[in-house]
């Protein structure tokens, strides 16, 4: 890779990768509408759809974690982190799997995103907490984790079209 | 093509979810004690029937009892999602509060 174009993707990276500490900053302040552990709108996913979706998935996988490993530390606890990461692990994953296949538009995408984010947590939930339980969230959370998804995903299909001509 | 499958993805996740929260509502009865569970230990039960209030964790959030009713009233968490959570009485209802590890469920 020229010199150049490397030090284009770093800057680009780096820009989202603030951008998405910021969606997490303004997240973490934000009531949120459900009183469930874990249900959230999932801002960052913007960021995260929108560099799978233009810069791929390695982009879009350091991006995820550092933002994971950085917002629980500044505006989070242990426990956080740990849900967090089990959430944006699943659901990165399957994002990935999804635009490599191409089943799926960004809403698709998106939408399997905010629901595998939710699976996730509970699944570290069920690990954390021990106990099956969990599980009791599991049809709130599918349904939270859908509609916040395609919100989502509108928002990050619509920044990708017109982030087009910027040829990142 | 893609937007039909993003709708049919969309439309069954909505199903599946509300047939689920359904099914866990209408098979609800009303449960007889609050268990207070941390990590997954149950160090104490209260009978629904019996108002009061009871700290738990030392007094880092407090049990309240009323009308077969049971709820958090303070709780010194970051989040107070417990908090929000509101009464619950029926069986496998629950409120938990992630920071302290802790779950009050109806059984």
């Amino acid at each position: 890779m020229k010199n150049s174009t490397r030090l284009r993707r770093m800057t680009t990276l780096s820009l989202l990768f603030a951008l998405a500490m910021i969606f997490s900053f303004v997240e973490s302040r934000l009531p949120t509408f459900i009183p469930i552990p874990g249900v959230k709108l999932g801002l960052c996913n913007v960021v995260i759809i929108f560099t799978l979706l233009s810069l791929g998935a390695p982009s879009a996988i350091a991006v995820s974690l550092l933002r994971v490993l950085l917002s629980s530390i500044l505006f989070g606890n242990a426990a956080a982190f740990f849900y967090s990461l089990a959430g944006a692990i699943l659901s990165l994953a399957v994002m990935i799997l999804s635009k490599h296949f191409r089943l799926f538009s960004a809403v698709g995408i998106s939408v399997l995103g905010g629901v595998m984010h939710n699976i996730g947590q509970l699944l570290m939930a069920w690990i954390l907490l021990g106990t099956a339980g969990v599980m009791y969230y599991l049809p709130v959370l599918l349904i939270a984790g859908t509609v916040a998804g395609a919100l989502i995903g509108l928002l990050a299909a619509y920044l990708s079209k017109r982030a087009e001509s910027l040829k990142l | 093509m893609r937007t039909r499958r993003d709708l049919i993805l969309i439309l069954s996740l909505l199903a599946i979810g509300l047939l689920l929260f359904l099914l866990l509502r209408l098979t609800a009865r009303e449960g007889e004690r609050v268990a207070v569970i941390l990590e997954n230990t149950t160090v104490a039960e209260y009978p629904l029937n019996v108002d009061g209030e009871f700290p738990l964790l030392g007094g880092k959030n407090t049990l309240v009892i009323e009308n077969g009713e049971a709820y958090i009233k303070d709780s010194q968490c970051p989040d107070h999602t417990c908090e929000r959570t509101g009464r619950i009485s029926k069986v496998r209802e629950r409120i938990v509060c992630l920071p302290h590890r802790l779950t009050v469920k109806v059984v």
